[in-house]
């Protein structure tokens, strides 16, 4: 120990020696002199006293570094050198604007035996159980990026899946923690190149319904490993969460939206996760979702004959509108299952929700549509391909208010002998015919004698104040 | 001039192990047969310029910091001079030209200019600032502030390729200065010239703050190239215009990430097109799309996850989505996971109540898919040469969709398989002029070829 710090003071020594411009004392020194100290430091957290070596406490170091954060002197750019940061109490940003966080590198799973962090930085919750690792509150045009939050040291949780092989380990609740401050939004923030293992959940917008404006986040290159759910939007204000590029492995939920909505994901991955989108609220203020690419099956072993679902929505008292674009249900060992698990569809669609595919191919029973009186459940299907399961038969179970449509499908058969690919448009719709308006007529715009749904809610009085 | 290079490399291999930074990009300025480029010679740099520049070249450094060259960046020094030289000085330099602009505010009262260059990667240590870049005094973002002359351009780029922006602010006003007096004009310009056109660059991270327009692309509207620009993470707050697009060669726009605030019209082609927004927050905007020309060049419009609304007072005030007018052209739009959450639009008691979220003209091919109304959704006027479309899939209308929606004689519309608000699925309405030609699946269908080799098209597709 006494070595390592001998060590770490001749770096520090060697630093300041070699390098005056990027100055120790800037950690500490409030003043700018631009004409002679023309460069900002970028802070690096090991100047703070973190180890990193997944045995020292480095949660001071962070808080210190934290602080120093926003500093004159700092460039507003926290360096995280590869290798493991034992945190045990919550690390909290409050209300910086355009500072970077940044790692050396995010692993694949999150933490691996052996190979785990030699070229790569994790941090890793050692703190209670069900803790928070990271929160911010209020920040803006703040950058996270490649880096590890893990819920549990890797040999922890083997040791303790040793010994209670069918129980959740002791692991932090909430690895990233997005909050709204007072007047202050927790807004227009990225984070690239993340993974999040390892926790109850890997990012949790807001941690109550009133928290409206925890929104507006660009993530791309995510990984959720491990984790009861991936990402999690409790507030109702919910606002653009752009997704490119979506890894999720051993995930019960990859995303869980419990109110709000806006969800625009692009190109995900989800192998052995238990549902990959669920949605509770949804609604005027953010009901639409969007998803490009998915991808969904399961792994070696086991995993081949599980069944994964892909959605569940029940919006119930708001609307939710869905729709997959190139959707690839990867599930065909389905028909091998013999367990009750089998009869599962992929999607659960109830009261309120309108969905829809487009170029997609499915491999196991498609739907379930069980809408209410009043609040019906819709799924329309287009130019989509259909294996092991047709339309007509085994792809779709409905009650009677649940409403399903397929238009311009196929079936998987490439037999260029067989001409029955091409499949007949199915519908249970409670419309018929279409409307016909003469096409040369004029339609008049109408505002006046609406009926409208919001009188209960909005009285415009109140908004011309 | 050979020796200099070579006394850096020495010097170079082992300043990155110093600087424990990666690889450092070797910088030989090449500042002897360069022309000046924005009035400001290299002989001549500013007070105390050739020392700095001198000390530049003796460290070695990869990249030019402003604060190194004289700028000081606290809002109230004139930092003009001294970032244009360092753009000049990346301009120049042989290799990479880096330009490094640390957090603080710098005030700018001349046209900032870069010319001819490609691969040019100018930083700041953080940009896209919520709502105004000064508001947050302290924080780790670099703007630069126009305190020129009312209606000036604070940074124009001339034939600028492959080059990356990122990390900085660009604000029109400077704090303290009133809304009117000393606004800028155009916070970035780009132009191009035969030869040399702007193009493939990206812009990270960036806000636009305070002028009459944020970005415009070309000057005139016959200029070459100025296009396949990808801007992401991009904040458009109290502008004018947010993006306008000048010339007819608007190829590959690509918007991933926009937030938008109190502008008039955020997104405006005036000629060109090709666009794809991925996820746009559009808060008190005028209009989102504003679609004046189009045609065979690039009249293509994608929008994904666009949501429109309102805060405060202006809740009830109306806003909207699209305008197309291709004026002759045509172009095609389409709309995916639109949210409209203008509710509030209800308590609207001005004439404005009655104006519609898109106003689709003649030769406007326009699609929405998956999308919630709140609000009347479209006026479809198309005239004697072309028509107007509309075609809606699976939408949620607050309101029976013919209450909603207007049409002349020749604006055609189709509404298929929308729902209400709770859910419940509308008749499908048609009003479109043709009827589906049915042709038999198993027939062999060489008509077309036929008809190309029988030359129909030779005289071009005509309109009725």
């Amino acid at each position: 120990m006494k070595h390592e710090t001998c060590v770490r003071r001749f770096a520090i020594v060697f630093t300041v020696l070699c390098l005056p411009s990027v100055s120790l004392a800037a950690s500490t020194d409030d003043s700018i002199a631009p004409d002679t100290k023309t460069e900002p430091a970028v802070l690096n957290v090991r100047d703070f006293g973190a180890v990193g070596d997944g045995k020292a406490d480095d949660t001071a170091a962070f808080k210190k570094a934290f602080a120093a954060i926003q500093r004159p002197a700092s460039s507003g750019e926290l360096f995280i050198p590869a290798g493991t940061y034992r945190i045990t109490e919550t690390l909290v940003l409050n209300g910086q604007q355009g500072v970077a966080i940044r790692g050396q590198g995010s692993t694949k799973w999150g933490d691996l035996p052996g190979r785990n962090s030699s070229r790569c930085t994790l941090l890793v919750w050692d703190g209670e159980p069900g803790g928070v690792l990271l929160e911010t509150v209020g920040i803006g045009a703040c950058l996270f990026e490649r880096f590890n939050m893990v819920g549990i040291a890797g040999d922890k949780r083997r040791a303790f899946l040793r010994r209670n092989p069918k129980k959740t380990p002791p692991r932090a609740g909430i690895l990233y923690l997005g909050r709204s401050g007072s007047g202050q939004g927790n807004m227009i923030n990225r984070m690239k190149m993340i993974t999040f293992a390892d926790a109850d959940a890997g990012i949790q917008m807001a941690r109550s319904e009133k928290e409206i404006c925890a929104s507006d986040i660009h993530f791309s290159n995510i990984t959720f490993s491990r984790l009861q759910t991936g990402f999690k939007v409790i507030n109702n204000q919910g606002v653009d969460y752009l997704f490119n590029f979506v890894f999720a492995v051993n995930c019960e939920r990859v995303f869980h939206m419990a109110l709000g909505g806006n969800l625009n994901v692009h190109n995900a991955q989800a192998t052995c996760c238990g549902m990959v989108l669920e949605i509770n609220g949804g609604g005027r203020n953010a009901g639409t979702y969007l998803l490009q690419s998915v991808r969904l099956e399961g792994h070696s072993g086991a995993g081949w004959e599980q069944r994964w679902q892909l959605l569940r929505v029940s919006p119930y008292w708001e609307e939710a509108n869905v729709t997959f674009i190139g959707f690839n249900d990867a599930q065909w060992r389905w028909a091998k299952m013999t367990t009750a698990a089998r009869s599962t569809p992929l999607c659960e669609i109830g009261p309120g929700a309108s969905v829809i595919f487009q170029s997609s191919i499915f491999n196991s029973p498609v739907a379930s549509v069980q809408g209410v009186n009043g609040k019906p459940a819709t799924l329309v299907i287009r130019d989509s391909c259909f294996g092991y399961v047709k339309p007509e038969k085994g792809a779709f179970t409905a009650n009677e208010y649940g409403y399903y449509k397929t238009i311009n499908c196929r079936d998987d058969n490439c037999d260029a002998k067989n001409l029955d690919s091409v499949l007949p448009d199915v519908s249970k719709w409670p419309t018929k015919k279409p409307v016909i308006i003469p096409a040369d007529s004029v339609v008049p715009l109408n505002t006046d004698g609406i009926e409208m749904y919001w009188h209960q809610t909005v009285k415009p009085e109140e908004n011309e104040k | 001039m050979r020796g200099i290079p070579v006394l850096l490399l020495v010097l170079m291999g082992t300043a990155p192990v110093l600087l424990g930074q990666g690889p450092a990009v070797p910088t030989d300025f090449d500042l002897a047969d360069k022309e000046e480029t924005a009035g400001i010679s290299l002989d001549e740099p500013p007070p105390g310029g050739r020392e700095i520049l001198q000390r530049l070249r003796n460290k070695g450094a990869a990249e030019v910091n402003v604060r190194d060259l004289g700028a000081k960046g606290n809002g109230d020094h004139d930092d003009t001079a001294f970032i244009q030289l360092a753009l000049n000085v990346a301009s120049h330099a042989s290799r990479n030209g880096r330009v490094y602009i640390p957090a603080g505010t710098y005030r700018i009262t001349e046209t900032l200019r870069i010319d001819k260059k490609v691969s040019l990667i100018i930083r700041g240590d953080g940009g896209a600032s919520k709502f105004s870049p000064q508001f947050h005094l302290g924080g780790k973002t670099t703007c630069l502030a126009w305190d020129g002359p009312a209606g000036g351009t604070l940074m124009r780029i001339h034939a600028v390729g492959g080059s990356s922006f990122r990390d900085f602010n660009l604000s029109g006003r400077l704090l303290g200065n009133s809304e009117e007096e000393r606004r800028a004009g155009v916070l970035l310009q780009t132009s191009s010239e035969r030869g040399w056109s702007t193009m493939l660059n990206t812009f990270d991270n960036v806000g636009f703050y305070h002028a009459d327009l944020g970005v415009r692309m070309g000057v005139k509207s016959n200029e070459p190239t100025n296009a396949d620009q990808h801007l992401q993470n991009v904040i458009f707050h109290d502008l004018g215009v947010g993006f306008q697009v000048m010339g007819p060669q608007g190829v590959d726009y690509v918007f991933t990430f926009l937030f938008v605030c109190d502008t008039g019209t955020v997104l405006d082609f005036r000629r060109g097109g090709n666009l794809l927004v991925n996820s746009a927050q559009i808060t008190k905007c005028d209009v989102f799309l504003n679609i004046g020309s189009g045609g065979k060049m690039g009249g293509v419009y994608l929008c994904n996850n666009v949501r429109l609304e309102s805060t405060g007072g202006g809740r009830t005030m109306r806003h909207q989505l699209l305008r197309t007018n291709p004026n002759g052209g045509h172009c095609t739009v389409r709309f995916a996971g639109y949210n409209d959450c203008q509710w509030a639009w209800a308590g609207n008691k001005t004439p404005d109540r009655a104006k519609p979220l898109c106003e689709i003209g003649p030769g406007a091919i326009v699609t929405f898919a998956n999308s919630i109304f709140l609000s009347p959704v479209a006026t479809v006027m198309g005239n004697k040469g072309a028509r107007a479309n509309l075609i809606m899939r699976e939408c949620t209308f607050w309101q029976k969709p013919e209450l909603w929606l207007s049409a002349n004689e020749t604006g055609h519309f189709k509404i298929l398989n929308c729902t209400d608000a709770r859910g419940k699925p509308y008749s499908d309405r048609v009003k479109w002029p043709v009827e589906t030609i049915t042709i038999p699946a198993t027939n062999n269908f060489q008509d077309a070829r036929q008809a190309w080799n029988e030359g129909v098209f030779e005289s071009g597709p005509t309109e009725k």
